[in-house]
């Protein structure tokens, strides 16, 4: 298979008070045409800052380092210029924060006209006419095309978004929580859409979310990060059927149920590390139930488990 | 529906949106369109009981919690608060009221102001309504902040909204709700931008005042699973209406409304090698401005008959306390 975007050594830091907080430190992985993987992990521990830094939509000041290599250009190196024709157009986003992404004083059928004639010379009536398409797709009815943002409910705001992004056929989606203001049947709409979409056209998708029922039904394989690292790599399904680092088991072990007997929540104890002063050992350490001496003060390395798979924990040293 | 010792009540809710047209539509008709977000809707909460509203998306959730804490005006229909009508309420007499009740916003980024430091964010009600010195107001929001495992607090009370991730934010905005210790609140997917761990303990916290303060929720969610933790009730609706209401329990084991048997069959789970068991629904999403006859879930209901085409249903009793908008309902 052939990776479409390779990331290496990546780090993305912020410009805070008393020194950067490096929110992505040292991540490596690469993902291939047409493939679908799954990003988790804890709230904060740098998955949308990831997503950002592929379309270098960081805040001025923040620092980016490493390589990004997309169709086998380094992201990290382009211009101001080159990296603008390749937004929305090579590679779309799906925001986290809907609301704050779209212009609240345009309506709907501006955001789409103006994505769209960025890239290609189209007229407002052929233009309308993909926008009403694709936004029928994700189950929006065109009139909506008329509505300013704040007329428009949660998950039909989130739509507008998945419409957005899909409506040029970029070759990069990077969907952050896509489905959080869906219902479960319109989610199943949206996902069939999305495997329909990489079959049909080999589109590749980066989806960052906390719901792990969605990860186990579309990722091809899924990384886990905490704490801006990369912990584990692994195909979905050996994911599922045996986490291998302690903060996977713990993720998986906090899904709620749906058993009418079983009330008990599970969550982790303790609260993530400081960014901004790291700790020495394991970032997970001061939380980990298998922690060993050695976890204390020396940073585990990643490790190979197999051909497709990777934990960084000293568990699985040697 | 109704029962004595309901904190909210509210009777036949109304609200229409009225619908903007492109210069095309406005040329076919005159007058106004309206869309019916939510339509003639009745329900009480008791006090201390927690209410999920669950449902498609559009469906008017948000607008009916948006309307219960007086954020909107209804088109038609009452609401009650501890017995008293606050339908009309305003001015000083509504500022008072609010105090005891609160929302969080299903968007969290929008509803913090950008320019506020995000504990100062959360210490503004104490503020407003005078409650504790300024130290005491510190101290407590510092102590709201770890409860909400934004750790370590003082870092993040001089932080910007812009500097968080969604889910800190998330939180922030359910701080500043819970920090009056109010006796209803409105959480609109409250918990959405949330890793299962983290949610586990927000609920649990959630859980906890409920006990604590008596508190009563609307709990709005797309994630039945968490539903299932804290909501002692739930309602389902589907384009404006009630469709489906009952306790937990009844509603999940033994759905009566074909929509609510489908939306929880469509549940997603955390394992690749589980059988979906999925109801699909075929048909388009109709669209709130041309509501279909009769009844509204017809065109897309597997168990749709002539009758549902001609007659919109009402809600009947179809055991203790379980109640459903279906000519044909499923138990
Ligand atoms: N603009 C910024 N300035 C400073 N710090 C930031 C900024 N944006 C994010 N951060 C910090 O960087 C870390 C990573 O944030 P990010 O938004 O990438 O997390 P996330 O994994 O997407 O979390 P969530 O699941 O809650 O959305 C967080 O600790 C956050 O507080
Ligand atoms: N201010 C407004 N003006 C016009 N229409 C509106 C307005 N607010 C909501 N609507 C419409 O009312 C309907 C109900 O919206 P609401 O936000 O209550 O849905 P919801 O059930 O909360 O959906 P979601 O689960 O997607 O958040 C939608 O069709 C929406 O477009
Ligand atoms: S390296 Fe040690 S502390 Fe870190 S996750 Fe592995 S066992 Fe736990
Ligand atoms: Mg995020
Ligand atoms: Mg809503």
């Amino acid at each position: 298979m052939e990776a479409l975007l390779e990331v290496r050594r990546l780090k993305v830091g912020y410009n805070v008070e008393g020194g950067t907080l490096w929110a992505v430190d040292d991540v490596s992985f690469s993902v291939d045409k047409g493939e679908i993987v799954g990003i988790v992990g804890e709230s904060g521990c740098g998955k949308t800052t990831l997503g950002l830094s592929f379309l270098r939509l960081l805040p001025p000041g923040s620092k980016l380092e490493g390589e990004l290599l997309f169709d086998g250009r380094d992201i990290v190196k382009l211009s101001e210029e080159e990296i603008r024709a390749l937004r929305g157009k090579e590679i779309a986003m799906v925001f986290q924060d809907p609301m704050t992404s779209l212009n609240p004083v345009l309506k709907i059928k501006e955001h789409f006209l103006e994505t769209i004639r960025t890239h290609l010379a189209l007229s407002e009536e052929e233009a309308l006419k993909m926008a009403s398409e694709v936004l029928g797709s994700v189950g929006i009815p065109p009139q909506k095309l008329e509505a300013y943002p704040f007329e428009l409910s949660g998950g039909q705001r989130q739509r507008v978004m998945i419409a957005l992004a899909l409506v040029l056929k970029p070759k990069l989606i990077v969907a952050d929580e896509p489905t959080t203001s869906l219902d479960v049947v319109v989610q199943a709409g949206v996902l069939d859409l999305i495997r329909r979409l990489r079959e049909e056209f080999g589109l590749t998708i980066v989806l960052i979310t906390h719901d792990l029922g969605v990860v186990a039904q579309v990722a091809d394989r899924v990384m886990v990060m905490y704490a801006g690292k990369v912990v584990e790599i692994a195909f979905t399904e050996e994911f599922f059927s045996a986490p291998l680092h302690p903060y996977s088991k713990a993720l998986l072990f906090s899904v709620p149920n749906l058993d009418l007997e079983d009330f008990d929540l599970h969550s982790l104890e303790g609260s993530p590390p400081d960014l901004l002063n790291p700790p020495k050992g394991c970032r997970f350490y001061p939380r980990c139930f298998e922690a060993m001496d050695i976890c204390s003060f020396k940073e585990p390395e990643v490790f190979r488990i197999s051909k497709s798979r990777f934990v960084r924990c000293w568990k699985y040293y040697g | 529906m109704v029962s004595m010792d309901s904190l909210v009540r509210v009777e036949g809710l109304k609200k229409y949106f009225p619908v903007r047209r492109g210069l095309i539509g406005s040329l076919f008709s005159r007058g106004g369109i309206f869309i019916r977000a939510v339509d003639d809707v009745s329900f009480d909460i008791a006090s201390g009981e927690t209410l999920g509203l669950i449902g498609e998306s559009g469906s008017g959730k948000t607008t009916v919690g948006r309307l219960l804490v007086r954020l909107l005006e209804p088109t038609e229909g009452r609401i009650f608060f501890d017995g008293e009508d606050i339908t009309l309420l305003s001015g000083k007499e509504l500022r008072e009221r609010r105090r005891k009740f609160q929302i969080i916003f299903q968007d969290p980024m929008a509803s913090l102001c950008p320019h506020m430091k995000i504990g100062e964010a959360v210490r503004h009600p104490l503020v407003i309504h005078g409650i504790g010195t300024e130290r005491e107001q510190k101290n407590k929001v510092l102590k709201m902040l770890e409860r909400m495992g934004l750790s370590p607090p003082d870092a993040f009370y001089d932080k910007y909204p812009h500097e968080l991730s969604g889910g800190q934010r998330q939180r922030v905005v359910i701080a500043r709700a819970l920090i009056l210790r109010p006796k209803f609140v409105v959480a609109d997917e409250p918990l959405s931008m949330l890793d299962v761990s983290v949610r586990a303990k927000l609920l649990e916290l959630m859980i906890e005042l409920k006990r604590e303060l008596n508190l009563t929720y609307l709990f709005i969610t797309h994630d039945l699973s968490t539903a299932k933790y804290i909501c002692d009730k739930i309602a389902v609706m589907y384009l404006g209406k009630i469709v489906e209401f009952g306790r937990l329990r009844d509603l999940y084991l033994y759905p009566a409304h074909p929509y609510t048997k489908a939306l929880l069959s469509a549940i997603p789970v955390p394992d690749v090698k589980a059988k979906r068991g999925e109801i699909l629904l075929s048909g388009e999403i109709p669209n709130p401005i041309d509501l279909p006859s009769g009844c509204r879930f017809h065109p897309r209901c597997p168990s749709a008959k002539e009758e549902c085409l001609v007659k919109e249903p009402e809600m009947r009793e179809v055991s203790s306390e379980h109640w459903v908008a279906c000519h044909f309902p499923l138990v």
